[in-house]
């Protein structure tokens, strides 16, 4: 249960909107090349981008760690941003601070924490303001996928 | 409905993709501006959904390649920036740009017989 059959880690530069996502796809490469089942694969580099996203609006730089078991994928993102406030509120369909130009990009719809949380099995966010963010979160790979 | 089809329905300039014209079959589309409607709401069964949008950076290629969707129409004549034609190239998502606006693209396919993407709830 316990083996870790591949694991890696990805920086992640803070503001680097024309890089952003390319870590979540590189997971998504990396679990298909593992022969992992797509509707798993497909869950884990959704919420994946979300967390990566995250830290590329709100923070200066933070990194994706992946971790594949044979029974369950768990990914972490840790960054050293500001922090949330209050954990709860951001976990609400629609809260978001994004300013204005980071609209204008596409993002701050409210929807990335709990589009991670639809997605995934397990979800835990733990937040100093100030120091920064570890949102980890855990897919459960179905018997025989792998 | 061919990739190729559409584009002509909607005088749309190919930025990226060519070579995949007219192998991308499309049923289904789903128009928005913020990306993380995209990924939390459409439901992509066979690679034959569009997105169309007002949005131009890479991360409409990213959203598309993450969602299994193989064709992405920026409407309104926007200027699509290098890197996300690049991009589109490299992944292999076609990517057009039209002069026409949003509701003008969506009621010329939905007029086609593209039907609304699926929307997804829970996982
Ligand atoms: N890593 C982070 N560091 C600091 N604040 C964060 C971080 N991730 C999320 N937040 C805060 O939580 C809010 C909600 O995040 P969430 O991802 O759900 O939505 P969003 O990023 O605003 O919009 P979307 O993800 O739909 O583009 C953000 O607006 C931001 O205030
Ligand atoms: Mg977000």
């Amino acid at each position: 249960m316990n083996d870790l059959l591949y694991s890696h880690t990805y920086q992640i530069q803070g503001r680097d909107f024309e890089h952003g996502g390319e870590a979540s796809s590189d997971i998504k490469e990396a679990l298909k090349r593992m022969g992992i089942n797509p509707q798993v694969i497909k869950r884990t580099a959704i919420a994946s981008y979300e967390a990566e996203m995250n830290i590329i609006v709100y923070t200066e730089k933070g990194e994706l760690l992946l971790e594949v078991y044979p029974k369950m994928i768990r990914v972490t993102a840790t960054d050293r941003g500001p922090g949330i406030e209050d954990v709860e509120l951001a976990m609400k369909e629609g809260y978001s601070t994004a300013p204005p130009e980071i609209r204008e990009m596409g993002f701050g719809s409210g929807m990335g924490l709990p589009n991670i949380k639809k997605n995934a099995d397990r979800l835990l966010i733990e937040s100093h303001p100030g120091k920064g963010t570890k949102v980890i979160f855990e897919i459960d790979i179905p018997n025989a996928s792998v | 409905m061919r990739a190729r089809e559409i584009v002509s329905l909607i005088k749309g300039k190919v930025l990226s993709g060519e070579s995949l014209l007219d192998e991308v079959e499309i049923k289904r589309g789903f128009a928005a501006d913020l990306l993380s409607d995209v990924l939390a709401l459409v439901e992509v069964e066979n690679r034959d959904v569009v997105l169309i949008t007002g949005i131009t950076n890479p991360q409409i290629v990213r959203t598309a390649v993450l969602m299994d969707i193989p064709m992405v129409i920026v409407a309104r004549g926007k200027r699509v920036p290098w890197e996300t034609i690049t991009l589109g190239e490299e992944k292999g998502v076609i990517v057009v740009s039209t002069e026409l606006i949003v509701f003008v693209t969506c009621g010329l396919l939905y007029k086609a017989g593209i039907e609304g993407a699926r929307i997804t709830r829970g996982p």
